[in-house]
């Protein structure tokens, strides 16, 4: 997965920011992050707005792929925290996400 | 510095007012607060309000509520800022008095929004956080960030739901001696753990409610007994995935040690809080990021009873948003309303002998905070 680095403070995010949001540095580079991580805590959407009414419940978690870098993914399948999870693909611009 | 005064507080009833508009809730907020204040002459008006576009399709509520009010040609705005649109528009009054460009100044803040269905109400919320980031198409929502952050809590702490439940039940029992709030019925610990969930592990009463209603308060040069001692404001970030600690709401925790600093006072000073929790586990986080818990212990403070109206840290005496109702834009207003009324010692579950109050008003997921710190004089 893409990711970016603050050249300045090292703060790591999944979008590219125009300046890192942590120390206001313009210096960032490109990395390829791990499509492996473990998950940091999640939620199950039972009440979901109109656009995913057809999903839910669905889930959603907050993954920590690096020491500094987490994304947040959506899966098909109930997580607990600690689970090892991957990358299954990226769909309509959601980081889809499968247990290992 | 220049001292800066709360002269008048006037608020309506919270709840499903089906036959009111937004602009005669928010007159009659603003003319009771008015009224309060002696009828002064006013010379700005900064009107609180989130969703009176998306929602209500009416905007320029600034020159509306000027004209309704008779009050001419002052100038006025409406101000936006999530959930934190109400806590904004009073620190604008406030700076706009220390500038020195106005003496007097009304804030105002108002919503309507039980006209809109669930789901629509839930993707409309969601332009309270950066709808131009993969989290949005991750389907994450407004609640859903605090489900995130509430299992991670209870992960890290050991609190369980039922800690939550004892938010939910604490702030009920507040609201139900609040002739203004929104739910008034009791409830019990059962009821709330065993209702519908909305978003694991936050369930019906975790939840704050979507709520018509309007609060104001006059600001003022000229002195009374109540006096703001600071006003404080922070952003933070605008998507969870970039949140550094979970369990820290930054933009509280910056606000609140800006807010004590100016004041010259810290956590302990304080009689009497209203936390914005707009989920039962927000009001933990949040009184935590302020100093008045250590992190990873206001769950233990709340099963011990000292945020109840007589603990030692009193928090949202008013029912707080989960069950005095949050109408988004007049949330902010409606705590300085609570703390004045406090700080004049005719509120709702009155906390004997409160000098000095704390209102935290928090936007989107922790984008905005505003802390405002008043005192009683005399």
């Amino acid at each position: 997965m893409k990711a970016y680095q603050c050249e300045t403070c090292k703060f790591e995010t999944i979008t590219n920011p125009a300046f890192c949001p942590k120390c206001g540095g313009r210096q960032i580079k490109e990395f390829e992050a791990p499509d492996e991580g473990e998950v940091f805590s999640y939620t199950t959407i039972h009440v979901p707005p109109i656009e995913w009414q057809d999903k839910a419940p669905y889930h959603v978690a907050l993954v920590q792929l690096t020491d500094r870098l987490k994304v947040t993914v959506h899966l098909e399948h109930k997580v607990e925290i600690g689970d090892k999870v991957k990358l299954r693909e990226i769909k309509e611009q959601a980081y889809i996400f499968e247990r290992v | 510095m220049m001292d800066i005064y709360v002269s008048g507080i006037g608020m309506t009833r919270f709840g499903k007012l089906q036959d009111r508009t937004l602009k005669d809730l928010l007159v009659e907020a603003a003319s009771k607060a008015l009224e309060d204040a002696g009828n002064p002459r006013v010379d700005a008006i900064f009107v609180g309000n989130y969703m009176g576009g998306i929602a209500y399709k009416q905007e320029i509520l600034g020159a509306l509520v000027a004209n309704e009010l008779g009050l001419g040609d002052v100038p006025s705005a409406k101000v936006e800022g999530a959930c934190a649109s109400g806590g904004i528009a009073f620190r604008q009054a406030y700076l706009g008095i220390l500038s020195g460009e106005y003496e007097t100044v009304l804030a105002v803040g108002g919503e309507k929004m039980k006209q809109i269905p669930t789901a629509e109400i839930t993707s409309l919320l969601n332009t309270g956080m950066d709808n131009q980031s993969n989290e949005k198409y991750a389907g994450l929502t407004f609640p859903g960030f605090f489900g995130v952050v509430a299992n991670r809590y209870m992960h890290e702490t050991g609190a369980t739901k039922e800690h939550l439940a004892m938010i939910a039940l604490k702030n009920r029992e507040n609201a139900v001696n609040n002739p203004l709030a929104q739910f008034r019925e009791p409830a019990d610990l059962d009821e709330i753990m065993n209702a519908k969930m909305i978003t694991e592990p936050l369930g019906l009463f975790d939840c704050s409610p979507t709520t018509d209603g309007a609060a104001a308060v006059v600001l003022t040069k000229h002195e009374t007994d109540i006096r703001i001692l600071a006003s404080a404001q922070a952003s933070g970030p605008t998507q969870m995935q970039n949140i550094e600690d979970l369990l820290t709401l930054n933009a509280v925790k910056r606000s609140g040690e800006l807010a004590f600093e100016k004041a010259g006072l810290g956590p302990e000073d304080i009689d009497v809080v209203e936390i914005h929790d707009c989920f039962s586990i927000t009001e933990i986080v949040a009184s935590e990021s302020l100093g008045f818990f250590e992190r990873g212990k206001g769950f233990e403070a709340v099963a011990e009873g000292r945020t109840k109206p007589d603990g030692d840290v009193p928090i949202n005496t008013s029912g707080g948003l989960l069950s005095r109702g949050h109408p988004i834009g007049a949330t902010g207003i409606a705590q300085i309303y609570q703390i004045v009324q406090q700080l004049r010692g005719i509120a709702p579950n009155q906390v004997e002998g409160a000098r000095i109050g704390l209102a935290q008003n928090l936007g989107g997921t922790g984008a905005y905070s505003t802390v405002h710190i008043l005192e009683r004089l005399g």
